[in-house]
């Protein structure tokens, strides 16, 4: 365990929905790792892949989905068996924070004792141990102990999310995947929701990935930015990296079309829409959006390759010979 | 407290519920065209037995004295007396009322169960064969007459198999020695088994439909996907996730359906000549007889404003936010 | 009809990518298709309907035999000339049958198209003017909820005697409630519509905003609400009709059922009178319950993802890699 290796690759992860209309490749290949205390944002527009993508790799997927790649967990491929071998893993290892504004909390149940819920199901501790360890959780959030008998309605929004966050970490989990956190929380809220995350990913040496499409919240969490764009990954690097030297041009256009903090106005995002995921996409999946696109574009997909030294992207600009050739 | 205000409140407006169905009922039964007695059918019935009678209930006073005389017999809980058999009307129901309820709680209880059961397999395994075929049994069962339905058990069940299809106890029991208390029970059982199961059977398919789509709209929610990342079994998420928040809507419409319960009742008792508050219901009306119809209909609408108020504190109970 | 001018229905959710599109088509104009073609439920359900509203209205002429004659001996059992049998009267049952469908489906019919009005416009104005009117026009319907309907339907046949359209008119009184509530939110919502309020900002008159907007909008939510209260109100006629208090002059299912009974048909062995009634009100209830539910469902979808099931998310090989390099 202490071999420093990552706690968490992913490898050419790839997730298929069976829809009516068809096939959808929503997530097309994306790798990445992940070590224990780093903190990974994964960015990219609503409908590019990362929530699947994670939710791929706990294989908390709908039965129209399928899967291909492999997740390995201190260097063991949690996917291979499917189902099987990926559910021992949930919440004991890889335990997941969902966005604020869903209910992840059955409202007919005490807080408490849901947060007691998985404790007893791993069996990490039971009984009067699991409630004197939620009472410890909701100190480590910040919420008063006393609180731990009520139910979900009778907390704020920044409340339910602490305790969502308490729940996450009830079974000591390695890597926590936090699905747009502090999306519908205000901002003063989401702001000492990104802290708390922060905190605790430093204190207890959890690995996090962070799931937003806001950059601003990963500028202020992460050390590591990922940009997926069409189920892809496009640019993987340390966050500052990727904001003064971004190596492709939606990494770019995504940090110019995000306003500044306090900007009341939406400053206008990218002109365009990603491609559909339902039909094969040839060539850059970028390239119709795209401000710099030039002739290998349209007809031969960019590798991911690293550009720099922890710094990897997928796009011809970055292809020496062939900028030559332009 | 939260508990007690909202008990308060509705007891409130359970009594004023209660005010308005007391004059409905008076209202329902002044409306008869004629006076009640005109319509009288009994043997001996003179032109000035009648009048009499109309002196008697106080048919010639104006509306409001004979709703303030109601009201104030109701208070000391007199129904009124029967045209037939001049016993009061609480004396005439009595009975049938506590033959009907074994009925009603066994057949809830049967339906009950059926329904949910149904409903939850139903919902797991959506879209499998299984589904289908529960899903198609609980529909049809759904669409069958009650009375029909009793009719075919009757007819394929009863009398094939020796069940009593008629009454509440063997007539020849207790004529050559006094029965023991075993035999008893063992012969109101059977005479009570089909007709319970009967208004079940009728009964289970609407709550199974129901189960069905509030535990597929549960297992939609969001928390249940937390559970799923917890690491809960399937078993484990419908059972401590899904139940009891499908089971709310599941409350409210037992006791909606209450009045529906008793139609069943009452139409099985007809079809089992089980002497019940139907078939009581049934011959005061062959008779009649206003003032057990009337006293009958009143208990009755009682009965469901109490289930109501029952449904309002369980959902209370089972449903923490809410709070008014 | 009003069904083409569907309120958008609800966001086309899904999945993340899904391309929004093949919801979003679906929605305003193909509820009548989808119910015809797409939902074999419905469309078995619209067949039947028709079916035996064809057999109802066709019934002078195709119906083999009187349904007052006598025409053999009592519960004769089937044979090629009576497919099947005949009743205690010794009158053909498929006759009867046939007969018996008017009665039920005018009573079904016809009821339920009251209580359409009945509970529409209720409904409507409540939902509309709010208010005080809301408060009070709410307040009566839940006491008619609490009311036993079956039991008071029983008591108000006795007492107001036993006409057809009696029968019909205590029906729709009872069942309009349910219809009162669902139209009274549906309006609400139609109401809270920006161009609804901007109309009403223009000067457009109460009368012609229920009329122009919101009235289009409800229908065919009240039309699936009256195939549903179809099915109650036959139900609720053969309860009348079994209880002895159905027009005696007239041949309804509920009354051949009640024949059944007390015709003595299940001491004289004689399945054929006692089955096909029930397996008539069945199928026709069956098939109501499918259309109307179809309907509502198309109207008002509810669909979520359902985050459980027996089946899984499945494993396979990672596509080869194309065009990379």
């Amino acid at each position: 365990m202490s071999t420093r290796g990552p706690v968490l690759r992913v490898e050419d992860l790839h997730v298929w929905f069976d829809l009516p209309g068809g096939e959808l490749h929503a997530v097309q290949g994306v790798s990445f790792e992940l070590h224990a205390g780093e903190r990974l944002g994964l960015v990219g527009e609503s409908g590019c892949g990362k929530t699947t993508s994670i939710l791929a790799c706990i294989g908390l997927l709908p039965p129209n989905a399928s899967v291909a790649g492999r997740v390995y967990l201190n260097d063991r491929d949690i996917l291979e068996g499917g189902e099987s071998t990926v559910a021992p893993h949930r919440w004991k290892d890889v335990a997941m924070v969902f966005q604020g504004a869903m209910n992840a909390f059955n409202p007919v149940k005490r807080i408490g004792d849901q947060i007691a819920e998985p404790m007893e199901l791993h069996r990490t501790a039971k009984g009067r141990a699991a409630r004197t360890r939620v009472v410890e959780l909701f100190e480590m959030v910040g919420i008063a102990p006393e609180r731990v008998d009520r139910y979900p309605h009778e907390f704020s929004g920044g409340m339910r999310q602490r305790a969502a966050i308490a729940m996450a970490l009830a079974c000591n989990p390695q890597v926590l995947l936090a699905d747009e956190p502090t999306t519908a929380l205000d901002v003063m809220v989401q702001a000492q929701i990104l802290e708390l995350l922060v905190q605790l990913s430093e204190e207890l040496g959890l690995a996090l990935v962070l799931v937003t499409h806001d950059l601003p919240v990963v500028a202020q969490t992460c050390g590591r930015a990922a940009v997926m764009y069409a189920g892809r990954m496009v640019e993987d690097g340390a966050t500052t990296d990727l904001y003064h030297d971004p190596k492709h041009p939606y990494t770019r256009l995504l940090f110019s079309a995000t306003p500044d903090l306090y900007a009341q106005e939406h400053i206008v995002s990218i002109p365009g829409v990603p491609p559909r995921l339902d039909r094969d996409i040839v060539g850059c999946p970028f390239q119709p959006r795209c401000d710099r696109a030039f002739a290998p574009c349209p007809t031969i997909a960019p590798p991911f390759v690293t550009v720099a030294p922890r710094h990897a992207a997928a796009c011809h600009l970055n292809d020496v010979a062939l900028e030559r050739t332009q | 407290m939260r508990g007690a205000d909202y008990v308060i409140r509705r007891t409130g407006a359970a009594l004023l519920t209660v005010f308005v169905a007391v004059t409905l009922n008076f209202v329902l039964f002044r409306a008869v065209p004629g006076s009640a007695v005109t319509a009288l059918r009994c043997f001996h019935c003179t032109k000035q037995f009648k009048a009499a009678l109309e002196q008697e209930l106080g048919l010639n006073q104006s509306m409001w004295q004979q709703y303030t005389i109601y009201l104030g017999s109701l208070a000391e809980g007199d129904l009124g007396t029967s045209f037939t058999d001049h016993r009061s009307v609480w004396q005439n129901l009595k009975e049938p009322i506590m033959n009907t309820l074994p009925m009603l709680v066994i057949a809830t209880v049967i339906s009950v169960v059926m329904g949910v059961a149904a409903g939850v397999v139903s919902a797991w395994r959506r879209g499998t064969r299984i589904d289908r075929l529960n899903t198609w049994a609980a529909l049809s069962f759904y669409a069958m007459p009650t009375q029909w339905i009793g009719l075919m058990v009757v007819f394929y069940i009863a009398l094939r198999f020796g069940f009593p299809v008629a009454g509440i106890r063997d007539p020849t029991l207790g004529i050559l020695e006094e029965p023991s208390t075993w035999t008893v029970i063992a012969d109101r059982l059977r005479h009570l088994a089909l007709p319970a199961l009967t208004l079940g059977i009728g009964l289970y398919g609407e709550y199974a439909l129901i189960v069905r789509s509030s535990m597929l709209e549960t297992l939609g929610e969001d928390y249940v996907l937390t559970a799923r990342a917890k690491g809960l079994k399937n078993f484990n998420i419908v059972w401590r996730h899904g139940l009891r928040n499908a089971m709310l809507p599941l409350v409210t419409l037992i006791a909606l359906s209450f009045g529906y319960i008793l139609a069943g009742a009452i139409v099985i008792e007809e079809v089992f000549s089980y002497p019940g508050i139907g078939l009581a219901v049934i011959n005061a009306i062959d008779q009649r007889d206003y003032p057990v119809l009337q006293g009958a209909f009143l208990l009755l609408t009682f009965a469901v404003i109490f289930f109501n108020f029952v449904a309002d504190l369980l959902y209370f109970k089972l449903d923490p936010r809410v709070t008014a | 009809m009003t069904i083409e001018a569907l309120p958008p229905a609800g966001p086309g959710g899904g999945l993340p990518g899904t391309d929004p599109a093949p919801v979003a088509a679906s929605a305003p104009r193909g509820v009548l298709r989808q119910l015809v073609l797409g939902d074999r439920q419905a469309a078995f359900g619209a067949l039947v309907l028709l079916l035996f509203v064809t057999l109802a209205l066709a019934a002078p002429l195709i119906s083999p035999y009187s349904p007052r004659g006598k025409v053999g001996p009592v519960y004769a059992p089937p044979s090629s000339e009576h497919f099947l049998g005949l009743d205690d009267g010794g009158i053909d049952m498929l006759t009867l049958l046939i007969w018996g469908a008017r009665v039920s489906l005018l009573v079904g019919f016809a009821a339920s198209l009251m209580a359409m009005l009945i509970g529409g416009t209720v409904g409507i104005l409540s939902g509309y003017l709010g208010g005080r009117t809301d408060t009070v026009l709410m307040r009566i319907t839940d006491y008619f909820l609490v009311i036993p309907d079956v039991p008071l339907m029983i008591v108000a046949a006795a007492i107001w005697g036993q006409s057809l359209l009696n029968i019909v008119i205590i029906i729709a009184v009872i069942y309009w409630t349910s219809t009162a509530r669902l139209i009274r939110a549906q309006v609400k919502s139609v109401r809270e519509q920006v161009y609804v309020k901007r109309a009403r900002a223009l000067g457009a008159g109460n009368v012609r905003l229920i009329v122009k907007h919101v009235l289009p909008q409800v229908t065919p939510l009240l039309v699936a609400n009256t195939v549903l209260t179809v099915a109650t109100a036959i139900f609720a006629e053969t309860y009348i009709a079994f209880l002895g208090l159905g027009d005696p002059s007239q041949i309804s299912w509920g009354k051949l059922i009640q024949n059944s009974l007390t015709g003595g048909a299940i001491f004289s062995d004689a399945w054929w009178a006692i089955v096909p009634p029930g397996v008539c009100v069945t199928l026709v209830i069956l098939a109501c319950t499918m259309v109307g539910q179809s309907m509502e469902d198309a109207l008002n979808p509810r669909l979520k993802v359902g985050h459980l099931s027996v089946h899984r998310f499945r494993l396979r090989r990672p596509p080869v890699k194309a065009g990379a390099e």
